[in-house]
């Protein structure tokens, strides 16, 4: 799937039944579960502010962060990467598997390795890369797309788990139990168990990178994570530059923000700091560690008003909140970047002509606004894109015309009224008793007829009775 | 020379064409207040479609013409968050100070005439700008006559437009003019979600749209209403439009034209209803039809 097909995909997301009840669960049990763990901050709102302004100043100073991290990073015993395009990183962790003659690869979670298409490039270079997060598995099994940045597997019922398993596992007894959630869990452990103790690299992404140190943050849940980073001897992280923070105490305020908007957890089972590698002093880590740092167009967004775009924390919580989102899923944004804030930053990496769809698939309702922990305006960046748009003339044809015209009438009070007068005139044809069921063949408002009727415009207009 | 204060009424383009009735309920609740109610016939819109569209210069050229319009005005009111929500917010980013212009991928967003003085006078109308019934509740503490009469024992729900509760945060004064008329609304489950409507996002996205609004029907269906109420005239259009559809049948008005007693004493039919000619033409017929 790609980022040009929202509509279609849409479309056939919200005739998916299963998928229809399973996102309105899923994210109200987030909407609701973030409200109570926000509710039991006494501050919330300073807490915003904070963690506005350390990602604000971060990404200000990214020059200067990324170059303290790069140092103290590589007096760790790391060593850092710069990538300019999803192909190249991707083409730069296959390079350094290979040096070390990998076959296994085992990764966790990360939304930068669906950017830059990472499995996909694996399987055609022959190496077997298996995901560990459960949800990322049990997607990667199905040869899905992820649904969601923090719950991948959010479309896929408990029953479709279990068939997966039956199917995509070998040596599976069949009259082992797959009902819970335990034995899933189960069955998952025991095959994952394997891969990671005899996995050559392991890769992760990154929710900070901690200039001050030289560290990396990795929050999970299930502590694959820690298994995928610690047991192989090659440990490379894979991740985009605006996730440096100065110091790690603006990482530690930024954990607090991130689990509560993201899970309602205060504190995530597994917050992970990897510092270097094991020739340090401590002697942790793996033989090996690498960091990948990709721009993929996100320097671009810096340079404009869209800047802000970059504070995001991939929390997730603007998705969950979007009544876009809500009805159409993650998958049918057609790529790692999804809900309202995913719609913002979509353009600078595909382009705003593949990802016009996006940026005009918001009601413009300003939840996301109100939730997001760090204080991005969503939707006012979503207005500046739309301002690219039509600045670039991506908007549809037939979309432009019509803005044309609005242009034209709305500039001169005489041509409004005429105008105004016309629809009046056209819709009234087509008013039975108030209300109007069909439009016939009249162009511009025939979509709105698609799924509801119109109340009918008024005889007169009130210019009209004023006139 | 009166003391009057004179309260500029922007009539948004959707009130002019489907329900000018809400304009007339607000210059009688005005002039009501002790208010001279002033109506500038060179309005067009506020500019909103354009501005969410990406055409941002014909929405500042939209803009410029209501701040000229409206200057010598003390207040100027709108009946629908939204269109106060584009003023009140949007407004300052039209016409930003110098210091504070933006860029997009290498435009200037700051190019019109630095003689104007615009971002002063731009700032100056948002401070005057009032979303109608925040106005009427909260600048002139207004006292609405008793409706309860007129609504007898219907139940009446209420829908937050999202401007309302994000853009201008005047959700309460709803609930406080109801209050004050005597009659309690009852709130939606899930309050603080959009109905779908999202102007063009609706012609854009007609499925994902009505998706979005069967969610905000069966909310309110399940409070199960005789009258919908709210204070955007755009949600209400959306929202009966998708209920007619779906063959339900709740009456709704606009809050404004709701609190105006005069309006029920003629027969204000909801939204959506018509007396057709025939029946019109004979006295009998003067009930609102079913």
């Amino acid at each position: 799937m790609s980022v040009e097909n929202f509509s279609a995909a849409a479309d056939k997301a919200i005739k998916n039944d299963g998928l229809q009840q399973r996102l309105a669960h899923i994210t109200h049990e987030f909407i609701n579960k973030r409200q109570a763990a926000v509710n039991a901050v006494p501050d919330w709102e300073a807490w915003r502010v904070a963690g506005k302004n350390i990602k604000q100043h971060a990404i200000e100073h990214l020059d200067i962060y990324l170059e303290e991290f790069e140092k103290n990073l590589t007096n760790a015993g790391g060593e850092l990467h710069y990538c300019q395009t999803g192909e190249e990183a991707a083409d730069k962790i296959l390079r350094i598997c290979q040096q070390h003659k990998a076959q296994l690869v085992v990764k966790s979670k990360s939304m930068v390795a669906e950017e830059i298409n990472l499995n996909q490039h694996f399987a055609k270079n022959n190496i077997k890369l298996v995901e560990t997060d459960l949800g990322d598995y049990i997607v990667q099994l199905r040869g899905d797309e992820p649904a969601h940045p923090i719950a991948p597997a959010l479309h896929v019922g408990k029953a479709m788990v279990a068939e997966t398993f039956r199917q995509e596992h070998k040596n599976l007894p069949r009259n082992r139990p797959l009902e819970s959630i335990g034995d899933l869990m189960a069955e998952a452990r025991g095959i994952l168990r394997k891969d990671f103790l005899t996995a050559d690299v392991g890769i992760t992404g990154a929710n900070f990178l901690v200039a001050e140190s030289g560290s990396v943050v990795l929050v999970t849940n299930e502590g694959n994570g820690d298994l995928v980073s610690t047991l192989p001897p090659v440990h490379i992280v894979v991740t985009t530059i605006d996730k440096i923070v100065p110091t790690l105490y603006d990482a530690s305020h930024l954990l607090r923000l991130l689990c509560r908007s993201a899970t309602g957890q205060p504190i995530t089972s597994y917050a992970s700091f990897f510092t270097g590698n094991n020739q340090t002093q401590d002697g942790d880590g793996a033989i090996a560690f690498h960091v990948l740092l990709l721009n993929n167009n996100r320097t671009q967004l810096l340079a404009d008003d869209l800047r802000p775009a970059l504070s995001c924390i991939k929390c997730g919580a603007c998705l969950n909140h979007c009544p876009v989102y809500q009805t159409v899923g993650g998958a049918s944004y057609g790529g790692a970047q999804m809900g309202p804030i995913g719609s913002a930053i979509a353009p600078a990496i595909s382009g705003i002509k593949r990802a016009n769809d996006l940026v005009f698939a918001s009601t413009l309702c300003g939840r996301c606004d109100d939730v997001c922990p760090v204080k991005i305006p969503i939707s006012h960046l979503l207005r500046r894109q739309r301002e690219w748009s039509f600045l670039q003339k991506t908007i549809a044809p037939q979309k432009q015309r019509w803005l044309k015209y609005f242009r034209r009438a709305s500039q001169s009070p005489k041509k409004f009224r005429h105008a105004s007068h016309a629809v009046r005139r056209m819709l009234r044809f087509y008013n039975r008793h108030g209300m109007i069921k069909n439009i016939g063949l009249f162009p511009p408002a025939r979509p709105w007829f698609a799924k509801k009727n119109l109340p009918s415009p008024a005889k007169k207009s009130f210019f009209d009775k004023v006139k | 020379m009166s003391s009057q204060k004179k309260v500029g009424l922007f009539v948004t383009c959707l009130v002019d064409m489907f329900r000018p009735s809400v304009a007339t309920s607000a210059i009688r609740l005005l002039k009501k207040c002790g208010f001279a109610v002033v109506v500038s016939p060179r309005q067009t819109c506020c500019g909103q479609v354009a501005f969410n569209n990406g055409d941002r210069d014909t929405a500042r050229n939209i803009a410029r013409e209501l701040l000229y319009e409206f200057h010598d005005c003390d207040y100027i009111v709108a009946p629908s968050a939204s269109c106060a929500g584009m003023v009140v917010k949007n407004y300052g980013e039209l016409f930003p100070h110098p210091d504070r212009a933006g860029h997009l991928f290498g435009h200037n967003l700051y190019h019109f005439d630095k003689n104007e003085d615009l971002p002063h006078r731009a700032d100056g109308f948002r401070a005057k700008f009032y979303e109608l019934s925040d106005f009427l509740y909260h600048v002139v503490n207004f006292q609405p006559s008793n409706i309860a009469p007129y609504v007898g024992d219907r139940k009446i729900s209420y829908h937050d437009s999202c401007s309302s509760l994000r853009d201008t945060k005047t959700f309460i004064a709803a609930r406080g003019l109801l209050a004050r008329a005597g009659v309690a609304a009852a709130n939606l489950a899930d309050a603080e979600a959009c109905c779908g409507f999202g102007g063009s996002f609706t012609t854009d996205f007609p499925n994902i749209s009505a998706s979005i609004t069967d969610k905000k029907c069966d909310d309110i269906l399940s409070t199960a209403p005789d009258i919908l109420l709210s204070a955007d005239l755009g949600c209400l259009l959306h929202l009966v439009g998708r209920l007619s559809r779906r063959g339900a049948a709740v009456e709704a008005f606009h809050l404004i034209e709701f609190l105006d007693e005069q309006a029920h004493s003629q027969f204000l039919l909801p939204l959506g209803k018509e007396l057709n000619n025939a029946a019109q033409k004979t006295p009998a017929a003067q009930q609102p039809a079913k």
